[in-house]
């Protein structure tokens, strides 16, 4: 390598390594998707799409940051001031373009490597991994880095780059679903969705390549930023047909719009094995959190009578979106594609108790509402029952309610109060659960809730009527339900 | 290496301008002053000398080089060091990064030798203190020496200073004075400046220059002879249209016709040049 260039690349190397707003975004964008991921289970399939359009942060500011250093030699009579000296603007505006991309590339793949050792700490992982949607990530923010140089060459001028990143982040927003884009984001309706095949990646690298030959050829056609140039759009164009053709890019998944979707929420969740009675249903690439599901559902079935096991729903995983099978709903219990960790799994552990808990005690499905307002629980000892159950694996907690004004049937106004609890649509007050943690502290709970198992979890029967049979007096005055009762 | 610069028949024109007609010069190592009104041509043929600036017609031989020729330029700017009039640098950098840049640029490749270049030329216009300030928060006298700082890293053999005292402190400007004329003992200097006193203290040849062309080439000493006989010091202010100031004692120094009561006094260097440029002003009127 030419002795000066090589110290040129060093030394804006060093710049670019200390600029202020590469480093600022770089902890920003580890910052954000540790701070997003933390008490997420990694999924594969969708960490890796995140992860590479989080790494556009840090392609924006590295823009940014090449730009600058380029048009550092336009500007304030700096220019006059290196005309005369031996190495030329092209050989400074090569040095740019390798330092700044290097340093783009190295960052991006840096803050991925660090934020994936995150996603490890006390994970189970899903999902596929796809090490190509995170090199073309990689290279996307080289691009950047190169777009910037370009633009200060060909269109000197402080504005232009902050232009072109927001015209950028307006593409991504305005057109989520082209395969032309850096990254095509995830289809979240559609498990393990299609990816773009190993063609995009070749694509990426023709943008950056002739990108890259564009800057140089400002300084004049030469030979070999010439032929970079076509050997660059030859892999742009050949990569982008071979993407856009692709069979993955005509599949259902990539087809399937956000929101709205003709497949059941459950279609895929293929993989079954029944674990001491309960059928478990995940899709496959999900296999590896059935243990965890199984950790939230066994004591609670255990902790119901023999009599009351004898028909225990599925535990069958679905998608976030999509359609429900309303005949199936009232015998599944359906957990999505997430789960918590590090902390967060308290609430998801909970939250898949309290399903199999409002199973077993004979409460509607927590993906049925049985009214627009779903029902109330209050007084019925069957709610203390179904808290004492979840209780077995996580302390049950308040319920959240919204109240909303309406306007009454009569033409007045009025308040409706929903309440959202784990388990569904139903509420419940400070008196069901201060009788649910008394039953967990008391040693023959158990014994009692079997002995008058079938009165329990009768609907008609208050908790008035349940404290002598559960031995148990009531502290905590008893609200009377406000809304429909629960059937 | 052929230590002179060598200028045949120069022209340079903007437009219906010309700020260079049939330039013939030579310049030989020591301190050469270039004076002349704004306009003159001065910063046009120092930029064509320091190779940032092609002239229309003409040759130049600098250093033994043809600048005209690629590789030979190449070699050229290898030992060139320009400071020019407006010297532009980057306000975010420090004023060693800064340095090195530029040592980087003149294709010194060596860290350690760089760093220690750097040094040299900081100590050389007393900067050290501020190696590590951003050149933001330097003064307008500090960014002008870190300018001449500039033109001296590589140690070249030909400077060229276009108005390198703007700026400077007294103090400052006699240390620089002290710098060129070491430097003035091997190398070749060409400055250009507005300072007559700066020519008087430092240059041994002097040029005069005035719309393209050279109107006076010799020492000091002959430049402020222009006005011998002419200089005269009065106590009433002159009524002509003779040049004139008053001076610090209260008294009127007349350049011209001597006026009634005028007291002959010995022609300064300053005295010489604004007599030629009114005699050069006679000649085109």
């Amino acid at each position: 390598m030419n002795r000066p260039f090589g110290a040129l690349v060093l030394f804006e190397t060093r710049l670019q390594l200390r600029n202020p707003i590469v480093l600022f975004l770089a902890v920003v964008t580890l910052g954000a998707r540790t701070f997003t991921s933390w008490q997420q289970m990694p999924n594969w399939s969708v960490d890796t799409v995140d992860t590479a359009t989080a790494v556009l942060i840090l392609g924006a500011g590295a823009m940014l940051a090449s730009n600058l250093a380029t048009l550092r030699d336009s500007r304030g009579g700096l220019a006059e001031l290196l005309a005369p000296l031996p190495v030329r603007p092209r050989t400074r505006t090569l040095a740019v373009l390798v330092a700044a991309v290097s340093v783009a590339v190295l960052l991006s793949a840096l803050i991925m490597a660090l934020h994936f050792a995150t996603l490890l700490v006390g994970s189970v992982p899903v999902g596929r991994f796809d090490i190509t949607e995170l090199v073309t990530g990689v290279v996307m923010v080289g691009l950047m880095a190169a777009t910037g140089v370009a633009l200060a060459r060909w269109v000197p001028g402080l504005i232009a780059a902050p232009i072109t990143v927001l015209v950028l982040v307006w593409a991504m927003f305005q057109f989520p679903g082209v395969w032309l884009l850096p990254v095509v984001p995830d289809l979240k309706i559609a498990i393990d969705a299609a990816r773009p095949p190993l063609w995009h990646l070749l694509y990426a690298v023709g943008l950056l390549v002739s990108v890259f030959a564009v800057a140089m050829l400002r300084h004049g056609v030469r030979a070999w930023p010439g032929t970079l140039l076509v050997a660059g759009l030859v892999a742009v164009v050949f990569g982008g047909v071979l993407t856009t053709t692709s069979p993955e890019a005509s599949s259902p998944s990539a087809n399937a719009s956000r929101g709205r979707s003709d497949r059941l929420v459950t279609a895929g969740a293929d993989h079954c094995e029944t674990l001491n009675g309960v059928r478990y249903c995940s899709f496959p690439s999900f296999a590896a959190w059935i243990p965890l599901w199984q950790q939230a559902v066994d004591p609670v079935v255990a902790a119901a009578p023999p009599a009351a096991r004898t028909e225990l729903p599925s535990i069958v995983q679905r998608t976030r979106t999509g359609k429900f099978d309303l005949q199936a709903q009232r015998t599944v219990i359906m957990p999505d594609t997430s789960w918590g960790r590090n902390g967060g799994e308290t609430a998801s552990r909970r939250s898949l108790a309290a399903q199999m808990a409002g199973a077993l005690t004979g409460f509607p499905p927590i993906t049925v509402r049985e009214t627009i307002d779903g029902c109330d629980a209050r007084n019925q000892s069957r709610t203390v029952i179904a808290l004492w159950l979840t209780g077995q694996v996580e302390t049950a907690v308040e319920p959240e309610r919204t109240h909303s004004q309406v306007r009454r049937p009569d033409g007045g106004e009025g308040t409706r109060t929903r309440a959202t609890s784990d388990l569904g649509s139903v509420d419940y007050g400070d008196a069901e659960l201060a009788l649910a943690a008394k039953l967990l502290a008391s040693p023959d709970a158990q014994k009692r809730i079997w002995e008058h198992w079938d009165v329990l979890v009768d609907p008609a029967t208050t908790i008035e009527q349940a404290l002598p049979l559960l031995g148990l007096t009531g502290d905590v005055p008893v609200e009377q339900p406000g809304g429909t009762p629960c059937r | 290496m052929t230590m002179a610069v060598d200028v045949r028949a120069l022209s340079k024109r903007y437009g219906q301008k010309r700020v260079m007609d049939g330039l013939d010069l030579e310049v030989r190592p020591g301190v050469t002053g270039l004076l002349g009104p704004n306009g003159a041509g001065k910063t046009t043929l120092l930029r064509c000398l320091a190779t940032v600036l092609a002239p229309d017609s003409g040759e130049m031989r600098i250093i033994g080089l043809n600048p005209a020729d690629g590789a030979q330029r190449t070699e050229l700017r290898r030992q060139i060091g320009y400071l020019p009039q407006d010297p532009g640098l980057y306000a975010h950098f420090t004023s060693a990064q800064m340095l090195d840049y530029i040592a980087i640029l003149k294709e010194m490749t060596n860290r350690r030798q760089r760093a220690e270049e750097v040094r040299r030329v900081l100590t050389e216009v007393d900067l050290t203190a501020q190696s590590n300030v951003k050149i933001r928060k330097l003064s307008g006298g500090m960014r002008q020496r870190l300018g001449i700082a500039a033109a001296l890293v590589g140690d070249p053999g030909f400077i060229i200073l276009d108005e390198p005292t703007v700026g400077l402190d007294p103090e400052q400007r006699m240390r620089f004075r002290t710098l060129l004329s070491r430097l003035g003992e091997t190398k070749i200097v060409l400055l250009s400046t507005h300072q007559t006193e700066d020519v008087a203290a430092l240059c041994e040849r002097v040029i005069v220059y005035r719309a393209g062309q050279v109107i006076f080439d010799g020492d000091p000493t002959g430049l402020a002879w222009q006005a011998g006989g002419k200089v005269w010091s009065t106590a009433e202010r002159p009524v002509g249209d003779e040049v004139y100031w008053r001076t610090t004692e209260g008294r009127y120094r007349v350049v011209g016709a001597r006026p009634h009561d005028g007291e002959a006094v010995e022609p300064t260097v300053e005295d010489g040049y604004l007599r030629l440029l009114a005699e050069a002003e006679e000649e085109v009127a």
